[in-house]
């Protein structure tokens, strides 16, 4: 229960940690979120529910 | 860089407040977790002594302050110092700010494995997040602290030591994961049991010897043959093949056997001793109330083996011998072809045993061959998909279910009401047919339709009459009958046929049929079906 994911590396984070949590999604679906370093500040999204809310409110921000 | 996590609720409401990833005070640290921390409200009482605020009602917005409090310019360290002071569980997986080169992560109960690519790491609960961008992984065992570059991982134990852990190559497919033009996992996964169960005999039956032949149990089997006492532990649908299995080890073995509910043994003063053998089943290897039990039957003294999915799971390794399904990674959180899998592997398992003691040859090939024919039988349940469908919309206004069978078939319809109270939350119970009459039959009118498990073998005209005892009382019938019994279909409203097979491999392809009933009525309801409300896989919360 509960699925976590962490990544490091050249790419951009964002679409790696997204479907990763797809994949964890049957561990749990009550809530999700996200923190990836941008520049030198950690940047944060949660919300309640599912992870396509969560890739929903990130769609916006990643224009 | 980042970190990620999906939420089950444990502590606090499901709320964006109290959503991971949670953070310091100054937003510099932030962390996911995965697990319960039992101490956090004593933490928490000392932590807002020093001056800190909370923002959630989590256990894991604890361990970010603590972390935080600890912090003096090394990451790993900080962390290290935190745990130490939690008692708990914890996977977890936490970055820093003014550390962006690096993630640290932990585990201690909760599942967690590194992922090794070429220039990045990743690190999750299960390699099933990150399969289609390496297969090289590291499983880290508990009290593991890790610290993650894009290049190299460094591994130190909580009380400092530095420890080597071998990478391993993953044996699934990347589309393994993949839904594969299925509209759901459950369904893919319901259409993959011909192959899993492919997978679960392969090179392991001896048809010329008429025995199975399991290389993880090779190095106990001394031990097994003097056994006189098999307990076998395990979680809801896991249980119901423990209870398969159990009699199919009374029939091919002499062994005594017992089958227990894991929530249950763990804390029951039970005769387990030296010389039992205990048998934990657990698709993720990780069901924390499994894992209990059998740590609870290895201070007795007991054999500890192992029917697991996920392979390096811990329970895979606190077991000294056992048997993987090889089934591919299990995604829908109703459970389907690992259910079918496991009760494959017990057959193979008691008839391995019962060979080594009074089965015949004869009867030893039967078995095996009736084994072999089970993929391709499953197969033509799966052909009738269509018709199962329109049996289950017929039935889909209906808001109760009873599910009954006898001797092999009681934990299938026990299994099969689990499969329809699970996705489609209808009220469904299984009974065993005979205890019908002592009570649930009460129950049973035109609004409360029977699934009635009647497969032929030495119980088939009992369950006959219990049809009859139904029907007489109005309550309509759809039967799971084996192909050419025609007078089933006098008495049953809706009958689907399932091939005939030795009496106790029957009831494999007649799960089968249920898990596609229990689908399609969840698809004709409306309901989610990959994630039902409230249930999550792999249950690591006691």
């Amino acid at each position: 229960m509960c699925g976590i994911i962490g990544y490091i590396g050249n790419r951009t984070a964002v679409p790696i940690l997204i479907e990763g949590l797809r994949r964890l999604e049957y561990r749990g679906y009550d809530s999700a979120g996200i923190a990836v370093l941008e520049g030198d500040t950690l940047k944060r999204v949660r919300v309640k529910g599912k992870i396509d809310e969560l890739a929903a409110r990130l769609a916006p921000a990643a224009l | 860089m980042g970190i990620g996590h999906t939420r089950w609720a444990t502590h606090g409401k499901p709320s964006e407040e109290n959503a991971h990833p949670h953070a310091n005070a100054s937003g510099t640290l932030m962390l996911v977790h995965n697990g319960i921390i039992e101490n956090y409200q004593t933490l928490r009482h000392q932590l807002a002594a020093r001056g800190y605020t909370f923002s959630s009602e989590t256990d894991t917005e604890v361990v970010a302050h603590l972390i935080d409090a600890e912090y003096d310019g090394d990451l790993v360290q900080a962390v290290k110092r935190a745990l130490r002071k939690v008692s708990g569980t914890f996977g977890l997986v936490v970055m820093h700010a003014r550390h962006p080169e690096q993630l640290v992560a932990a585990r201690r109960g909760s599942p967690m494995v590194l992922g090794v690519g070429n220039g990045e790491m990743l690190v999750a609960s299960d390699v099933a997040a990150f399969l289609r961008l390496t297969d090289k992984v590291v499983y880290l065992e508990d009290d593991d602290v890790v610290s993650i570059t894009r290049q190299e991982f460094v591994i130190d134990t909580l009380a400092d030591e530095r420890v080597e852990r071998q990478a391993q190559q993953i044996e699934w497919q990347p589309d393994a994961v993949e839904l594969n033009g299925y509209p759901h996992y459950m369904l893919k996964e319901i259409f993959e049991q011909p192959e899993a169960i492919t997978n679960a005999l392969r090179g392991r039956l001896l048809p010329g010897e008429g025995i199975a032949n399991l290389g993880g149990l090779r190095s106990v089997l001394d031990r097994l043959k003097e056994a006189h006492h098999l307990v076998i532990v395990s979680c809801g649908t896991s249980y119901y093949a423990g209870l398969y299995g159990r009699y199919v080890f009374e029939k091919l073995t002499d062994l005594i056997v017992e089958v227990e509910v894991a929530s249950e043994m763990r804390y029951r003063k039970t005769n387990i001793r030296p010389g039992s053998v205990v048998l934990a089943i657990s698709q993720s290897g990780e069901t924390a109330d499994t894992i209990a039990a059998m740590r609870e039957a290895g201070r007795k003294g007991a054999l500890l083996l192992g029917l697991v999915n996920v392979v390096g799971s811990t329970i895979s390794r606190i077991t000294e011998a056992g048997v993987y399904n090889h089934a591919g990674p299990e995604i829908g959180v109703a459970s389907t072809k690992i259910f079918t899998s496991q009760c494959c592997i017990l057959v193979m398992m008691a008839l391995l045993l019962g060979r080594c003691k009074h089965l015949s040859i004869t009867d030893g090939m039967e078995i095996v061959a009736g084994l072999e024919r089970l993929p391709e039988q499953i197969a033509a349940v799966l052909k009738q998909a269509d018709y199962i469908r329109t049996i289950a919309e017929a039935y889909a206004r209906y808001r109760n279910f009873l599910f009954i069978g006898r001797k092999y078939n009681y934990p299938i319809a026990l299994e099969g009401a689990l499969k329809l109270k699970e996705i489609s939350y209808v009220h469904a119970e299984g009974c065993a047919a005979g205890e019908m009459k002592h009570g649930f039959i009460a129950m049973i009118d035109e609004n409360f339709p029977t699934v009635c498990l009647a497969t032929k073998d030495t119980t088939y005209e009992k369950t006959l009459s219990n049809m009859l005892e139904i029907k007489s009382r109005n309550g309509k019938i759809i039967a799971v009958a084996t192909e050419g019994d025609e007078e089933i279909a006098h008495i049953a409203d809706h009958v689907i046929y399932t091939p005939p097979n030795l009496d106790f491999l029957q009831p494999i392809p007649a799960a089968v049929a249920l898990q596609l009933f229990a689908y399609y009525s969840a698809v004709a309801r409306g309901c989610e079906i990959d994630q039902p409300r409230n249930l999550a896989k792999s249950v690591t919360v006691e």
